[in-house]
């Protein structure tokens, strides 16, 4: 009995000591079920396109929700609403350009925050790519070099926002697995390192008008960011060169295959199509996550009442005086011009839906507001939260001016004017071009400056690319001082506002930033 | 039959047999302590027997020559023949494998062998208040541990034991119900069930548990049946409950006034030249509706009737509440029973929220062989519960602007011509059919072999299996349904936690020389982790005919949505302990341990964990005979050890990806984690050194204990630059000190035969210092705000100082016309200073009032606490007195801060009567003003409550019923009993409850109640 009882005692307790230490290490290994760390991402050339489209995701939150609308704030297109600037003081700097225009600044600490992740996870991708190259069978080369071009795409991209609005990066070094923070480069590394980018991109890129996969970029979008670059690199560094700006801008022209919509308001139907007009596109729609809920941003609180009227919201920003008006009253429009009512909206009747001001939240509640990203889809349905119309990064028109624009740069002035009577504004006019509007082939290069600078505001009001057309043509101040409500008012802004300040949390947290030292 | 045959058979020779009393007092052998509820039976007739009162007295009536068995769980059964005694005193030895036998993981061991700090609650203590949650039963009943309780219904009260000793990570404790490690949903087991709880506080108490210690360890030890004694008990309360505060507020005319007032001052700031009492007159006192720019047609009404609307009248109601707990125990020999069911009822003081809870319990336990015992701990708790939906419909129907009308038919509340979109009608948020359920199995199951004496195996395997269903239906008429254009919502969400958890452990125990006491103890643990949960939100249903049940019925698919997911962790440890015990005098434990977490990445996944602590008991010395008159016992103990953490979130040293659907295809994102391979073992050396005595034969009770740890290593969520594309990572940084003592006395003034008192007392103290941050960090702020990227108040972390500050303005006065010059040489930003506006100080003057004036005000943490209580008896009827008390602490005051940011359009506290004005000057209030772009109030110090209180926690009344007429009615025992909880509270704290704080008031409980045992 007693012998049994031991050996019994014996076999438990081997049975024990082999179950702990046989299965010690897996026992300890929980991975995770319904996440791929960053090794595996690049595991399987099967997941990478689910990895960029993670980028692509990532910068398309720029544009969502407030944060996507600080850009236009403080330009001399558009400003914010009355209730806003009386209750977000912080946000009321990017107006005003006051004290709150500061380091310290929380919406421009957003603005910073939201975009390094997309230049340091490009940047890891990257790595892991060419890590990938070394190896690689033809077949697979090509698939890698397709996602090296996005993901070179995504960085230089991003980098060429934070760039343009804050001027010196402090750009890390990113391997596949490590971040080294840096301390500011310069204005021509960090151009060089953008130029990399897009080069790269433009020649890994797909050359056809659009990818299966709509979000993935095209050599077309690469090409039109590197002229943008070209064109708007500070002239201190000695980059800026309107010639190759020209030739990226040119190669679109002749072998893109891209056109104008034929009619304004196609574009900005979210029931129509726009055909080849689109060169990259933030694509939305009315289902969470989706959505870009920018209508809650740029609608009327007067039309809110009803969370289904699609014409309401909530004012953050709204057209500036000069941007709503016409030329006749000292403001930016031509009579005929169909691209007024395609982008502003003066009338706020809905259907049964009728305007009703909200006392105490602003006297602006019924001027004009902000058209380009309603979305009458939702109307009657879903509440204006919902909003979801794409929004255009790049399309064709903005290639169209800036190509003039390099030309009379490039001292081809008329031949920048035709293009622009010929196109742009002959499809503004609805296709017949009326000759009091013709612009005249033989203005001078400075004229030709001012006027494409008001004729880029007509045509691409309110799509975020203000601020960055204002830096790069030295207008910044003047314009911005002049037209601008709130920085008129106040009277502070001046050269030191043009680039946003790094934020504090940047400055605290990266030592390589000269305050810590 | 059989039976009772032989009862007849034997009735004859009983009646003739000849008979002696025999009468004594069993006693332990250790202690000499009475021991009560001894078996005192015949060895020839088990028929015949008695068990022993409450001093260990017995008395029975058999043969001379007769053996008489004594058994007593937890020591060994003496048998003694009684020959022609008639005083028979015995005193039994400890069964030292079952003597003050706490189970914990994987091994069974000795109290008295614990040479750390422990502190225990009887049972019967616990359930000294009438509560079904065991941490809030726990409050003020042990030294070293600081209950908070949270009064909102369905909220978790939190539990610290001696502060805090990590950043973010783990600070509560963990709970070990009867082996059975939990660390979550305490509040399902039952009060009435538990039979002690042992708090372990140092590193040497704690060492078994290592890896999960670190915060201390709560032991719950569940009722047990006991040898020979059949009992069944019925107890039952019933209390009604009542909100124990009301804010005072203003009435409608006041806050007319105060509307008007403060939108005129915007008014004069903008246009200063302007008549300001033909402004008011003309739009804002105007009583035609038409007119009047700030008030509706219905508030001017309102106003013109001097009536006032109160909206929370509206929403709550009285609660009640009842409990009921039936349980049957009993043992033999070969093993005991315990089995219990109990149903909890209360109806919410929310209208529509209530609470359920059934339980039931089994503890088993069975010598199967001489050498062989199995036992199985169960409790199955169900809960039923109808919590309001929204966290904020409370608050909202208290500050609910009075001139408002009451009615559901708003979709907001509404303030003057407004909406407050952020405020739903609280009358709508009620009607959200909010249904929570969750059942919980917990089993500990023990196969217990002794193969050699001396050689004891146990080995457990555990189960926790927790399933919670959560539905709810936001119905058409719902504000959050129109808000987002739902049309009827109803939302399910299925979770499942299921943990695991096998122990095993050889002890060897054996006494040499009859001085050395020898006990080694070999341990191994493995535990497995998991979570999964499943949501699905059905939108569209265009009717309310079935509310949540029927989702085929929702027929907007595309805006469905669907969630999931499944997590799981694990723990291995190995554990080596040696306790030595020489003569009694001289105590050693040794300690050492490894554990492995799979929290922590391949190279760093396992941690030591040492300890050592001696005792001394100097009563047992011979220098000390002297004294043992009065001095029944005096330890002094020593202990260091390393606990350890790793209560992090899953998988953190990994950077991981998780996939998302956006526009119809798989996306992968990283929610900003980056993966720290580095990751390991955070780890808490700790010192204790403590005394205890006891006095006067058990009259007076002293303990003292003093505490130093130091915490290394210490897991945190540190932020990172923005520009290293990720936003945190988890991260061994920083250390942390924490320091501080415990002090706890027990007396009984008074102990005669009709008249009992007794005192307790004890108050801990415990206070933290930073002492190390990562790099050359010298504070790191918490970012918060809608952008995410403002200094919060509170979490922020300074070098040098306590991790608990509170970060603020100082308050410098209200500005008066005087100090404009004053004012206008600072540099503002764009802030609006006028007079009667508030001027935060400008500390470090350089007349610029930003973040570099902050200060840090306060702490939260209070510098002591502590409880009184006593009990006072005089034959069957006693009353029993509760107190406890905090001081020191700050509190942020959110409620008082928000009625006091009022300017008319909701609710106002009446403090703001006393505002600034140019009539009224002197006050430290701020006017009245409608607009933005001033400091406020809770940017500053001023802002700041003393959360300092002394609480009259209960007053409990009883009465035992006379145990003779009892008998008559086959009844051992009955008590009757009122109580009357949380009766006053004297604090200075101006929202709710300077301890649970303000998004809900703390309750009086008035509770009638009733203990019988068969």
């Amino acid at each position: 009995m007693k012998t049994s009882k031991i050996i019994f005692i014996t076999i438990l307790l081997l049975a024990l000591g082999f179950i702990h230490s046989g299965c010690n290490e897996d026992f300890l290994n929980q991975d995770p079920q319904t996440s791929l760390s960053d090794n595996q991402v690049f595991e399987s050339l099967d997941n990478v396109q689910f990895f960029l489209d993670g980028l692509y995701f990532e910068w398309r939150f720029t544009r969502v929700n407030r944060r996507g609308f600080y850009l236009m704030l403080g330009t001399d297109e558009s400003q914010q609403g009355e209730y806003q600037m009386r209750t977000e003081a912080e946000q009321g700097g990017l107006d005003k350009y006051d004290g709150f225009y500061s380091e310290e600044n929380k919406p421009i600490a957003e603005l910073w925050s939201i975009r390094w992740p997309i230049v340091v996870k490009a940047g890891m991708a990257i790595d892991q790519l060419n890590k990938l190259l070394e190896n690689a069978s033809k077949e697979d080369s090509a698939r890698i070099n397709s996602f090296k071009g996005q993901a070179s795409f995504y960085r230089g991209a991003v980098l060429l926002e934070l760039a343009s609005y804050w001027g010196e990066l402090p750009i890390p070094e990113t391997t596949k697995n490590s971040i080294t923070l840096s301390a500011k480069r310069s204005i021509v590394d960090t151009y060089r390192m953008i130029e990399n980018d897009l080069l790269t991109a433009s020649q890994l890129l797909s050359d056809k008008l659009n990818s299966a996969d709509l979000r993935i970029p095209t050599k077309w979008a690469a090409m039109a960011l590197l002229g943008k670059m070209y064109m708007s690199v500070p002239l201190s560094s000695g980059l800026r060169n309107y010639g190759n700006a020209k030739l990226q801008f040119l190669e679109i022209y002749n072998h893109g295959g891209f056109s104008l919509a034929t009619n304004v308001a196609d574009l900005w139907d979210p029931t129509k199509q726009p055909g080849n007009e689109p060169i990259f596109t933030f694509y939305f729609t009315n289902t969470s996550p989706d959505t870009n809920q920018n209508q809650w941003y740029t609608g009327s609180r007067a039309c809110a009442g009803n969370p289904t009227n699609y014409i309401g919201g909530y004012d953050l920003v709204l057209p500036t005086e000069y941007c709503r008006n016409d030329i006749e009253q000292g403001g930016l429009w031509e009579k005929g011009d169909l691209r007024k009512m395609e982008s502003i909206r003066y009338d706020f009747i809905n259907g049964d839906n009728l305007p009703s001001p909200v006392a105490g939240f602003g006297e602006d509640q019924l001027l004009p507001h902000i058209k380009k990203y309603e979305d009458k889809r939702i109307d009657g349905k879903q509440s204006f939260y919902d909003s979801g119309k794409n929004i255009y990064y790049v399309r064709y028109a903005d290639v169209l001016l800036s190509l003039a624009e390099c030309m009379n740069e490039t001292n081809e002035t008329s031949a920048a004017v035709q293009l622009i009577n010929n196109t742009i504004r002959k499809r503004a006019w609805g296709g017949t071009l009326p000759s009091e509007y013709a612009w005249n082939p033989n203005m001078s290069q400075e004229d030709f400056r001012k006027n494409i600078m008001t004729e880029r505001m007509r045509e691409l009001c309110f799509e975020g690319w203000r601020r960055f057309d204002l830096i790069r043509t030295n207008n910044f101040v003047n314009y911005i001082k002049e037209r601008n409500r709130w920085a008129k008012e106040a009277s502070l802004i001046s050269e030191q506002h043009i680039y946003y300040p790094i934020p504090i949390t940047e400055i605290k947290m990266n030592p390589n930033l000269s305050e810590n030292k | 039959m059989k039976k009772l045959l032989f009862i007849l058979f034997l009735f004859p020779s009983l009646l003739f047999a000849q008979k002696i009393q025999v009468e004594g007092k069993v006693t332990s052998s250790s202690d000499n302590s009475p021991l009560m509820g001894v078996s005192v039976q015949s060895e020839a007739n088990q028929g015949i027997g008695t068990i022993t009162d409450a001093n260990g007295k017995y008395s029975i009536s058999v043969d001379a020559n007769t053996n008489l068995k004594f058994s007593y769980v937890g020591y060994k059964t003496k048998i003694i023949n009684v020959e022609t005694k008639r005083i028979l005193n015995v005193q039994l030895d400890e069964n030292v494998q079952e003597m003050g036998e706490i189970v914990i993981v994987g091994t069974a061991m000795k109290k008295s062998d614990l040479t750390g700090s422990v502190a225990t609650v009887e049972g019967e203590k616990l359930v000294e208040v009438p509560t079904s949650s065991v941490v809030q039963a726990l409050q003020g009943k042990a030294t070293g541990v600081y209950v908070q309780t949270n009064a909102k219904p369905g909220a978790k009260s939190s539990i610290k034991i001696r502060g805090y000793n990590s950043i973010n990570y783990g600070t509560n404790p963990i709970f070990v119900v009867d082996g059975l490690v939990i660390d979550g949903g305490f509040d399902l087991i039952n009060p009435e069930d538990i039979e002690n709880i042992n708090i372990l506080k140092d590193a040497s108490a704690t060492a078994i548990y290592g890896s999960r210690g670190a915060n201390g360890v709560v032991i719950i030890t569940t009722k047990k049946g006991k040898k020979g004694q059949f009992k069944i008990s019925y107890d039952t309360w019933f209390s009604t409950k009542e909100f124990s505060k009301n804010i005072p507020l203003m009435n409608g005319e006041q806050i007319f006034n105060l509307r008007v007032d403060a939108y005129a001052n915007a008014y004069m700031d903008k246009n200063p030249n302007a008549n300001r009492q033909s402004y008011i007159d003309r739009y804002l006192a105007n009583l035609n509706p038409q007119r009047n720019i700030i008030f509706s047609k219905e508030e001017l009404q309102s106003y013109q009737d001097s009536v006032s609307y109160n909206w929370l009248d509206a929403i709550v109601q009285n609660g009640f509440q009842q409990n009921h707990n039936l349980s049957f125990s009993g043992g033999t020999d070969m093993g005991t029973y315990f089995l219990s069911f109990a149903y909890n009822d209360e109806k919410g003081q929310i209208k529509n929220s209530n609470y359920t809870r059934y339980s039931g319990k089994i503890n088993l336990d069975q010598n199967i062989k001489k050498w062989l015992r199995v036992g199985s701990n169960n409790t199955f708790a169900y809960t039923d519960e109808n919590p309001v939906v929204h966290d904020n419909t409370f608050i909202n129907a208290l500050r609910a602007n009075p001139l408002l009308p009451i009615s559901d038919e708003y979709w907001y509340l509404r303030e003057g011509k407004i909406d407050n979109q952020s405020a739903n009608n609280p009358l709508k948020d009620i009607k959200v059919i909010n249904d929570y359920y969750s059942s919980r199995l917990m089993s500990s199951n023990f196969v217990n072999i002794v193969p050699l004496s001396d050689l004891n195996f146990r080995s457990t395997f555990s189960l926790d299996l927790m399933n919670v269903e959560n539905y709810t239906y936001y119905p058409t008429t719902s504000t959050d349904s129109y808000r987002n254009a739902y049309n009827g919502q109803s939302v399910h969400v299925k979770s499942k936690y299921l943990n695991w958890q096998w122990d095993n452990s050889l002890t060897y125990n054996k006494i040499f020389n009859e001085k050395h006491n020898i006990n080694i103890l070999l341990g191994s643990n493995m535990s497995l982790y998991t979570y999964n949960y499943d949501q699905q939100n059905a939108v569209g249903y265009g009717n309310d005919l079935f509310s949540y049940k029927y989702p085929s019925g929702a027929p907007d698919k595309e805006r469905f949505y669907l969630a999931g997911d499944f997590t799981s962790y694990s723990l291995m440890s190995y554990l080596m302990r040696l306790n030595y015990v020489y003569n009694s005098r001289y105590y050693l434990t040794l300690t050492y341990r490894t554990d492995g977490s799979s929290r922590f990445g391949s190279n760093n996944k396992w941690g030591s964990f040492p300890s050592v602590a001696v005792a001394w008991n100097l009563a047992q010395e011979s220098f000390m005979e002297n004294t043992q008159n009065y001095i029944d016992n005096l330890k002094l103990k020593i202990g260091y050890g390393i606990a350890g953490n790793q209560n992090i979130p899953n998988y953190a040293y990994m950077t991981l990806y998780t996939p998302s659907i956006s526009l119809g295809s798989t996306i992968l994102g990283n929610l900003g984690r980056y993966g720290n391979p580095d990751l390991h073992w955070e780890k808490q050396k700790q010192w204790n050194i403590g005394i205890e005595g006891n006095f006067l034969k058990d009259r007076l009770n002293l303990g003292f204990d003093v505490f130093y740890i130091q915490n290394e290593d210490l897991l945190m969520l540190k932020s990172l630059a923005p520009s290293s594309g990720f936003s945190n990572e988890i991260s061994n940084v920083g250390a942390l000190e924490n320091k501080g003592f415990e002090f706890t006395l027990n007396a009984i003034p008074i102990k005669t035969r009709t008249i009992n008192w007794d005192i307790n007392f004890n108050i801990s103290a415990d206070k933290n210092k930073v002492t190390k941050l990562y790099e050359d960090m010298t504070e790191i702020y918490n970012l918060g705000g809608w952008t995410n990227n403002e200094i919060q108040r509170e979490g922020n972390i300074f070098l040098g100082k306590s991790l608990n500050t509170i970060y603020v303005y100082q308050f410098d006065r209200i500005v008066q016309e005087s100090d404009m010059d004053y004012v206008h040489s600072l540099q503002l930003g764009s802030r609006i200073i006028k007079p009667g506006d508030l001027l935060p100080k400008d500390r470090n003057g350089d007349h610029i009032i930003n973040d570099l004036d902050r200060y840090i005000a306060g702490k939260s943490t209070p510098d002591f606490y502590g409880f009184f209580s006593t009990n006072l008896n005089y034959k069957n009827l006693g009353i029993n007195i509760n107190t406890n008390f905090s001081v020191g602490a700050k509190r942020i005051s959110s409620l008082y801060e928000t009625l006091m940011s009022s300017y008319g359009n909701g609710g106002a506290h009446i403090d703001l009567l006393n505002r600034w004005s140019p009539e009224h000057t002197n006050t430290d209030i701020p006017r009245a003003y409608s607009e933005g772009g001033r400091f406020n109030l809770f940017e500053t110090d001023w802002a700041l409550q003393d959360a300092s209180y002394l609480r009259l926690s209960e007053v409990t009344l009883y009465y035992n019923l006379p145990a003779d007429w009892l008998r008559k009615i086959f009844i051992s025992s009955l008590r009757v009993y009122v109580t009357g909880d949380n009766l006053a509270l004297f604090s200075n704290y101006k929202g709710y409850d300077p301890d649970s704080g303000d998004w809900y008031p703390s309750s009086r409980k008035y509770v009638f109640g009733l203990n019988i045992s068969f």
